[in-house]
């Protein structure tokens, strides 16, 4: 089978997840609904690869996690990104843009 | 700085995580079964059945055990668990095949142990810092005479021209031990004790502070001071640990001299045998302990040390010390000339053996033959393991079949082996300490009081443990790789089919066996030469057949050790207790001797009427006795007789060495012979009246192919010397030394008597042959056994494989000594091809060894083949035990199994 479309090219789920908590410090059901809707349902998660990547995250010291009540009235874990974790962030996404760019110019370049 | 900041929190969280895994799983399955039930809510809520959005929300999260297991990829350490995985499963396997697990941890706890016990010895003496302070740029000196010999005592005016005159040699320090008789503060009887004679700045150049009191001083050294002494803590403890000892006074060979200090426990010296006490030399002349003539320049008794100059080199040191110490020319052809000192060498002292070219030249082909023996051993493992991996190849067939990566059942095998060497390593650790302390526990034992206290370092050291680790990893390369890439041979699947029970299949013998065979006998044949080769040549040194019989002698001395000691009563006394002994029942006859045989036999110079020049040569002086007790066969003339007694007896009798040296062409007996006067006194001319056959009386060390002169005893030498007293005991007799003792306590109860077997002497002298050639019969026959042992395993191996085989053999008609022949003659093809290359190996070794410049004699053919009929018969039995079950096989109930 071809790569299926929105499929994520690997590594891109904790940038995302990091982008995500830049925000503010959601749970992981909260990031993999933001991820999705913020994506117009084009990046289709296997949501619960969401789960080792946060783990990456936490080893990595990227992110923190806190036990907590959710509005409604569950615990829930609810993570929180740390300095490092932004320093991180901005770092992957200046590659990425680098990278995409790149691609995008050889594509375009194709066309003519 | 940022990444290292991440791996440190990674490890940290590995770390901690390690621990809290349960937790950890625990917390991530609630965190996926809420999102679970949150995404199903929200499903229902946008329209989907109740019934469905579970379902979906389950799949909309994806497999919940990968999602376990890829974030346990970040818990602890993943690699380390699969170890551990290994570890556990390996135990399992070791605990389910006992006697497989005993067989190959004893034979490799056996092989490593002998190994690490002897690089223990190596190290202990050739790595071990010398006990002193800074002793890495300390040397000993050595002088080389005019014939090109060398010698490593010095006399004191030596070491005093030395200190006063080198700029390139600095801490330059005397040392000679003496036995001495020993009396301490308050005792009443004195000891046979061993005294150090050091230079004054011996402590100051070598040790730490005093543990009580001072050490010495180099202003003790000065003639006006005060006699005085620095006990050992061992001495110290014998006094009873007193602490009012200094100040206090001991008698050394009746001299008083003041304690002023006790050296600390942990101060050893130069030389390992720590004795009971130091003294100046000055002090040691007074007391009679120090040899000879202090200021005489040919005196020479002193070992000396010294530290090169931070600045200066060996070779500058060399050529000052050199000039320093060569001695002018004499007349040529004199007896001067050739003992001349023309040089000074240095040796590095920093440890016990220098560690020189020459010794690592000896001590690496040592250490590689003891390495052979576990190579030995690692073939009989690899052997055992190919054997459980073609037990086991179903399981592995198994384990490739439904998937298992050959690298990680290479891995799993290997960890096994690791295990194997492991459990042996620490098992062999703890065997090379047992033996090493056993040897040097039977060691001390064999050293008589008067030799001081034995400190070797023989603590392994952790450069002992690294190279039992290192063999451990060397035996795992050896005994389990090759049966672990065998074992998972991608052909071994076949083995799912059930292959090996065809005929004729498993027959096809593996080539790895036939050259593990032949290799662990190849490697047995040099082992056995190599140890063979060392162990004769250590008998060659070692004088086994004296010429005298020395086993029923005892060496009685009474009164003070050394020259002039010979106060009127204690000559009577000594002269009391020999004619007193000589009537004890029990005794059988008694001489009294200038030296005792085995001490230090003096030498002197003789001319003939007819010679150029003086010869050095061994002497003795003896009682007319002497001969018949030692059993030294008269070749011609007489032995000495009562006339010979008086003073102006002028009878010598030599040996025969000494007649074929003195008068190679003409009879010995009459002839004259011009012996060097002592002391300033005048040279002798005597005649030959008898020649008695070759004995050795000298020490081991002692060059005695010159022979020997006996000179008769007379009043003369009675007054000016000790002269001990030989005893014989009769046969089956009891040891007479405490009758003896009771005699002397009647006949001069102050004057310290020593009893002590003759051959005692000589058995301290020829300890480190036998201890060597000990240790190299062991290696040696260590090595045979194992190898035997493996031949059999894999000739009862090869049997058990070969029934069926066999069995269509015997039902075809073949007879049992057929079915022998057989199997006996497979495998000797492949040891003999093994002897072949051993004998090579042994050759090669003989030429290397005959290359060096060590007084080994290489095995001559004959000894070679001695060792391969050996091993042939050795490795026959191994093979026949096995076989005769072979012949027992019965066909028809063999095939009736297929």
């Amino acid at each position: 089978m071809a790569s299926r479309e929105g499929e994520l090219v690997p590594g891109t789920l904790e940038m995302l997840a990091l982008k995500t908590l830049s925000l503010e410090t959601m749970h992981g059901y909260a990031i993999a609904q933001h991820i999705q809707r913020l994506s117009g349902d084009v990046l289709r998660v296997e949501e619960g690869s969401l789960y080792p990547a946060l783990q990456r995250l936490l080893a990595k010291g990227w992110v923190t996690a806190e036990w907590k009540a959710t509005p409604t009235k569950r615990r829930a874990r609810y993570y929180r990104l740390t300095a490092a974790g932004r320093k991180q962030l901005d770092v992957e996404q200046e590659s990425f843009t680098r990278t995409s760019g790149a691609i995008a110019r050889v594509l375009r370049a194709k066309e003519v | 700085m940022r990444r290292l900041v991440e791996i440190v929190h990674e490890l940290h969280f590995r770390l901690r995580s390690l621990f809290g895994r349960s937790r950890m799983a625990r917390e991530l399955d609630e965190e996926m079964s809420l999102h679970r039930e949150m995404l199903a809510n929200d499903l229902e809520r946008s329209g989907t059945p109740a019934a469905d959005a579970h379902v979906l929300a389950g799949k909309r999260l994806g497999n919940a055990a990968s999602i376990r297991e890829r974030s346990r990829d970040c818990w602890g350490f993943p690699r380390m668990d699969a170890l551990w995985n290994d570890v556990t499963f390996g135990w399992r396997l070791l605990r389910r095949s006992p006697l497989f697990a005993i067989v190959a941890i004893t034979a490799l706890a056996v092989s490593i142990g002998i190994n690490a016990g002897f690089y223990t010895l190596i190290d202990a003496l050739m790595w071990q810092p010398t006990p002193v302070r800074d002793p890495a740029r300390l040397v000993r000196l050595f002088n080389v005479n005019a014939q090109g010999r060398t010698g490593i005592m010095f006399s004191y005016p030596d070491v005093l021209a030395l200190r006063a005159r080198s700029t390139t040699l600095q801490d330059i320090v005397g040392y000679d031990a003496e036995p001495v008789a020993l009396r301490g503060p308050l005792e009443e009887r004195a000891i046979a004790a061993s005294a150090g004679l050091v230079t004054g700045n011996y402590f100051l150049a070598l040790g730490g502070p005093a543990a009580r009191g001072r050490m010495l001083l180099p202003s003790d050294d000065e003639t006006g001071a005060t006699p005085v002494a620095v006990i050992s803590n061992h001495y110290w403890a014998r006094l009873g640990n007193r602490t009012d000892v200094v100040g206090r006074h001991v008698a050394v060979n009746g001299t008083d001299v003041e304690i002023v200090g006790v050296a600390p426990m942990d101060f050893i010296g130069l030389n390992p045998l720590v004795p009971d006490l130091w003294l100046p030399f000055h002090v040691g002349a007074r007391a009679h302990a120090a040899p000879g003539d202090l200021l005489d320049r040919a005196n020479r008794y002193i070992v000396v040390h010294a530290r090169l100059a931070p600045d200066a080199g060996a070779a500058l040191a060399e050529a000052e010390a050199s000039s320093i110490i060569a001695e002018p020319p004499a007349p040529p052809g004199s007896a001067a000339a050739l003992a001349r000192i023309v040089a000074v060498g240095t040796t590095p002292s920093a440890s016990l053996i220098p560690f020189t070219a020459e010794t690592i030249q000896i001590a690496i082909p040592a250490m590689l033959i003891v390495g052979l023996v576990l190579v030995i051993a690692c073939a009989n493992l690899a052997n055992l393991l190919l054997g459980r991996a073609i037990a086991r190849q179903r399981e592995i067939a198994v384990r490739l079949a439904i998937g298992a990566s050959r690298l990680r059942l290479i891995r799993q095998l290997l960890v096994e082996c690791f295990m194997i060497a492991a459990l042996g390593a620490l098992l062999g650790l703890w065997l090379a300490n047992r033996t090493v302390a056993g040897i040097e526990h039977s060691m001390f034992a064999h050293l008589p009081s008067s030799s001081g206290v034995l400190h070797l370092p023989l603590q392994a050291s952790w450069r002992v443990f690294a190279y039992t680790g290192l063999l451990a990893c060397v035996s795992v390369f050896l005994f389990g790789v090759a049966p672990a890439l065998q074992a998972t041979t991608p052909d071994l699947t076949s083995a799912l089919k059930g292959e090996d029970r065809v005929l004729g299949t498993r027959l096809r013998r593996s080539r790895f066996r036939d050259t593990l065979i032949a290799g662990q006998v190849a490697a047995c044949v040099t082992l056995l030469a190599a140890a063979a080769t060392l162990v004769q040549s250590l008998r060659s040194a070692t004088p086994r057949d004296l010429g005298v019989a020395t086993d029923k002698l005892m060496a009685v001395s009474l009164g003070l050790n050394g020259e002039g000691n010979t106060a009127g009563a204690l000559v009577r006394s000594r002269a009391t207790l020999a004619a007193r002994v000589a009537r004890l029942h029990g005794v059988r006859a008694t001489a009294r001797v200038l030296a005792a045989p085995f001490t230090g036999i003096p030498m002197t110079r003789v001319k003939t009427s007819t010679g150029q020049s003086y010869l050095a040569i061994l002497y003795d002086v003896v009682t007319p006795s002497y001969f018949a007790m030692m059993k030294q066969p008269l070749v011609a003339g007489r032995a000495f007789d009562v006339t010979d007694s008086l003073d102006a007896s002028q009878s010598v009798i030599v040996t025969a060495a000494a007649a074929r040296a003195l008068w190679p062409s003409t009879q010995a007996v009459g002839q004259s012979l011009r012996v060097a006067g002592h002391g300033g006194s005048r040279d002798e001319i005597r005649r030959v009246v008898g020649v008695v056959a070759d004995a050795r009386i000298a020490s081991v060390w002692t060059d005695d192919s010159r022979g020997y002169v006996f000179l008769p005893a007379g009043a003369r030498d009675f007054a000016a010397h000790e002269m001990p007293l030989l005893v014989e005991r009769t046969t089956g007799a009891l040891d007479a030394s405490a009758a003896i003792a009771s005699i002397a306590e009647l006949v001069d109860r102050d004057a310290p008597l020593r009893v002590e077997p003759v051959n005692a002497e000589l058995d301290v002298q020829i300890m480190p042959f036998r201890y060597s050639a000990g240790i190299a019969a062991a290696v040696g026959l260590v090595g045979l056994a194992l190898a035997v042992m493996g031949l059999y395993g894999v000739v009862s191996f090869a049997v058990t494989q070969r029934r069926r085989d066999l069995a269509v053999h015997l039902a075809m008609g073949a007879t049992s000594r057929d079915v022998l022949r057989l199997v006996v003659m497979r495998e000797m093809r492949i040891v003999v091809v093994g002897l072949g290359v051993g004998l090579i190996g042994a050759v090669a070794i003989a030429r290397t060894v005959s290359a060096l410049a060590i007084p080994l004699a290489p095995l001559g053919a004959s000894g070679l083949l001695a060792v391969a009929v050996i091993l042939a018969l050795a490795a026959l039995a191994a093979m026949i035990v096995p076989s005769i079950g072979a012949m027992r096989i019965s066909p028809m109930r063999v095939l009736r199994q297929e």
